[in-house]
This record gives structure tokens, C-alpha cells and sequence, in this order.
């Protein structure tokens, strides 16, 4: 079946879709703190990027050819400071934006953007039983361990943010952690844990969370490896 | 830099060099390079494309990917590879003319033309006539061209799939003056996709070699 219908009003509507998809990331102080206006215009830009080529496989009926775009734009992302887990946000909030705005003829066309949306939210877990995969397949668990500890290590302090922003740091911690080795940059992972520190002091992030932070994902099983244990400590050589 | 396995080492240091020249933007090192230790040692052009000038670009794209140069810097080595190429256009052999005229035009909305423009000359080596309209051909001016000149083939060449309505737009228009005209695509666009969703078009191959048999087909020599 022909989804040219979908891709055309998906175009049609592609400005007020890619502002709010952005709008929606910037709601997180953290972009504006990375990357600044230069990151914001960046952002529009790969917005509109992300619908051209989201109407595009969905003209050529093909989930993989989103999921290529997807990950070629991560190897390109991750390299100027990114994580995946950024990445795959980006696209769920196009998703997201699609819905809100009533963009689409009818629900069942929103249902097939998100299935080509999370089509390429899924071609971007790195290699079956790659130390890359592996770290993407602990997230969800490690993520949640690492809140619960930062909760315990911070109990009663006023500063402290709400619980799912501790495990958002986490994921977004281990998703560093894991294009890092994936991509064997532990550069990469040493220059964001570096930016973090003043971030987290600009955000009065309790004294010390940094270190716990990176203490509460060393801890989790998955990470115990050398190999990634030197990555979280900046130890790691970079290539 | 990863270099052709078959590229021989005298060949990979040639590449180095060249690159290292164009990324600074010498064009005189680049193209001093290509003439002097490579026409005048007996390199010949199509090795040249393949093994110099081909994986330089491609190593200036995966630079910028990494973010270890700018957008600046990768148009800047680009500008030297179409200089370079300019010049050794004069160097080509040409196997004996076939008869047959062949169209190359990059996608309306697609700049990227150095890919196009080696497969151009790659068809000319190959004994076609070959007409280069370069980037960004809208199809309007595409068909006003054809009509003018009576091309044996058109190829169009798209370095990403966004340039595909553009594409579309083309062929649909080709169609609708001239129905029997073979047309061909080809690019790095079809890397990601398979195919481009136009019914009739013939994929170009992945090769300058696959390229030039697609257009022998096409145009009835073989």
C-alpha cells in the first residue's frame, strides 16, 4: 500500500512538527547548556532533517532506509557530543509532535510514523553481544539501580532533582558509556563526563553527585568489566 | 585512511600525500601530485579516480562525520578534487567512439557532483558521448536538453535520498516527452535505499565498471 499520502502531509506539516519536536527537547536545560543557540539552530535543522527523511522512507515504504538515516546521523552526532539516547529522544519527539498536531489524515497513519520511528529507535542498538549492545541492554535495569542508589546516597537533601531525573542522568550516562566503547572514543566519553561536572554545579546538583553518579553506574554488573570500568574513569586511552 | 586492498603502496602514499595536500587546500601540491607521480610515472587516470582521488574524498567525508574537520575544510578538498579532476580530463583514453550519446545530471536539489562527474568521464573513457549538466539539474531544463540533443540514455545520479522527489520529478517529466528514453540511476544514495519508488528506471550498479555495462546495455551495444 502506497503511503506517498502520508509522507505528502507529513511534509506539509514539517515546520510546526520540527519546531515543536525541538521545543520538546529544549525543555531539558541540558541542550541549551551543551550546545547553546548555534546547537538550537543545529537542532531545527536536523529536525527538518528528520522529517524529509522519515517522508522519504515512508514514500519508498521502507522502515530500514529510516533506520540507515538514523544511524549514519548518530555516527555524525555522537562525534559533536551527543549520546544514541539523545538521538532516539529526537525521533520519538518527532512521533510525538506527529500526534499532538493532528498532522496525519487519521490515527492509523500517526500509528505507522511511529512504527517507522521506532523502527529506527531500534536499528540503533549497536551489534548483537557487542560491548555496545551489552551496555544498551543493561540501561533500563542499571539506570533504575543507580536511582534508587543516588536516592539512599541523598536522602533528605533539598537539592536533590526528582527521581526519574537521577535516572535520566543515569541512562543518559550509560548511553555515553556505551557509544564510547562501541565506537572505541573514549575521548568522548572523558570530554562529556569534563562538561558535566559544571553542568551538574550550574543545575546545584547536590555537592558530590557527579562522583556518586559514576560510582552508583560503576557499580552496576554490566560495567564491572575492565574495559568499561576505564572508560567510566577516564582512564581509557583515547585512539 | 583505508586504502583499496589492490591499490599498490607506492599508490596508497600517493593518496596520503594528495590528501593531506587537499585538505589544505594546496591545489598545486594535489594537482602536481597526480601529473608529476602519477600521468608521468604511467598511472593512468581511471587509477587515479579509483585508487587517489575516490578514497581521498572519501576519507575527507568520514573526517567531517568524526568531527575532525569542518564543513569548511571538506569543501575545501572538494574544490581541489574538482580541479584536479578538470585537469586530468585531459589525460583520458578513449576507447574508439560507440555512436552513442549518454545525458549525466545530477537530481534536482542534489550538489554533491563529483561522483557524477567521475562517472561521466568514466562512460567518455568507454567510448560514449558523454554531455555533464552537473549539480542540481531542474527537470524542466533536463527535458528542454534532451529535446535539443536526442540522447541514447540519461543517468541521474542523487548522493542522498532527499534529492528523490527531485529524482522523481525528473523522470516523470523525461516520461512525458519522450517515453522509449532509457534512463538510468546511480549515486551513493542508493546505499540506504535500493531503490528510488519509480517504476522503469535501471539501477546504474555500484561501479564505474558495472556503470558502463548498464549504459552498453541500455543503449543497445551489447
Amino acid at each position: 500500500m502506497s503511503l506517498d499520502h502520508v509522507a505528502d502531509a507529513l511534509q506539509a506539516h514539517a515546520a510546526p512538527i520540527s519546531r515543536r519536536a525541538v521545543d520538546a527537547m529544549y525543555a531539558d536545560p541540558f541542550w541549551d547548556a551543551r550546545f547553546g543557540e548555534r546547537g538550537r539552530r543545529r537542532a531545527d535543522e536536523d529536525g527538518d532533517f528528520h522529517v524529509g527523511y522519515l517522508a522519504e522512507a515512508l514514500r519508498l515504504g521502507s522502515t530500514a532506509h529510516f533506520a540507515n538515516y538514523a544511524r549514519w546521523l548518530r555516527s555524525v552526532l555522537v562525534a559533536r557530543g551527543m549520546c544514541t539516547r539523545h538521538l532516539s529522544e529526537q525521533l520519538r519527539c518527532v512521533a510525538d509532535a506527529v500526534d499532538a498536531l493532528g498532522a496525519l489524515p487519521s490515527p492509523e497513519d500517526a500509528r505507522v510514523v511511529r512504527a517507522y520511528v521506532d523502527a529506527a529507535r531500534d536499528g540503533l542498538r549497536y551489534p548483537e553481544g557487542s560491548l555496545g549492545s551489552r551496555l544498551q541492554d543493561a540501561e533500563p535495569r542499571a539506570a533504575a539501580a543507580a536511582e534508587e542508589a543516588l536516592a539512599a546516597r541523598f536522602y533528605g537533601a533539598s537539592d536533590l532533582p526528582p527521581r526519574d531525573r537521577l535516572r535520566a542522568d543515569a541512562a543518559d550516562l550509560l548511553s555515553y558509556l556505551a557509544d564510547a566503547a562501541a565506537l572505541e572514543r573514549p575521548d568522548l566519553f572523558a570530554e562529556h563526563a569534563e562538561w558535566l561536572a559544571g553542568f551538574f554545579a550550574d543545575q546545584r546538583r547536590p555537592d558530590g553527585y557527579l562522583a556518586a553518579l559514576r560510582e552508583a553506574v560503576a557499580r552496576q554488573p554490566e560495567v564491572e568489566r575492565s574495559e568499561v570500568r576505564d572508560l567510566l574513569r577516564g582512564t581509557a586511552t583515547a585512539r | 585512511m583505508t586504502s583499496p586492498a589492490s591499490a599498490p603502496p607506492a599508490i596508497a602514499e600517493l593518496t596520503r600525500r594528495y590528501l593531506d595536500a587537499a585538505l589544505v587546500g594546496n591545489r598545486r601540491e594535489a594537482l602536481r601530485l597526480v601529473i608529476e607521480e602519477g600521468i608521468e610515472r604511467g598511472v593512468a587516470v581511471p587509477e587515479l579516480y579509483l585508487h587517489v582521488i575516490q578514497p581521498a574524498q572519501f576519507e575527507v567525508g568520514r573526517r567531517w562525520q568524526a568531527n575532525e574537520i569542518s564543513v569548511a575544510q571538506e569543501h575545501v578538498a572538494t574544490a581541489v578534487s574538482q580541479l584536479v579532476v578538470s585537469h586530468l580530463y585531459h589525460h583520458i583514453d578513449r576507447a574508439t567512439p560507440n555512436g552513442r550519446l549518454v545525458l549525466v545530471a545530477c537530481a534536482q536539489g542534489e550538489l554533491h557532483e563529483l561522483g557524477a562527474r567521475l562517472a561521466a568521464d568514466f562512460l567518455e573513457m568507454s567510448g560514449f558521448n558523454v554531455v555533464f549538466l552537473g549539480a542540481n539539474v531542474p527537470a524542466g531544463s533536463l527535458v528542454r536538453m534532451v529535446q535539443q540533443m536526442k540522447p541514447d540514455l540519461v543517468i541521474i545520479s542523487a548522493a542522498t535520498t532527499l534529492c528523490f522527489p527531485g529524482l522523481r520529478d525528473m523522470v516523470k517529466a523525461l516520461r512525458e516527452a519522450q517515453a522509449d528514453l532509457p534512463v538510468a540511476i546511480g549515486g551513493s544514495a542508493f546505499t540506504w535505499a535500493e531503490q528510488c519508488a519509480v517504476e522503469g528506471v535501471v539501477p546504474g550498479g555500484g561501479s564505474a565498471g558495472e556503470l558502463v555495462d548498464v549504459a552498453r546495455r541500455l543503449t543497445g551495444l551489447t
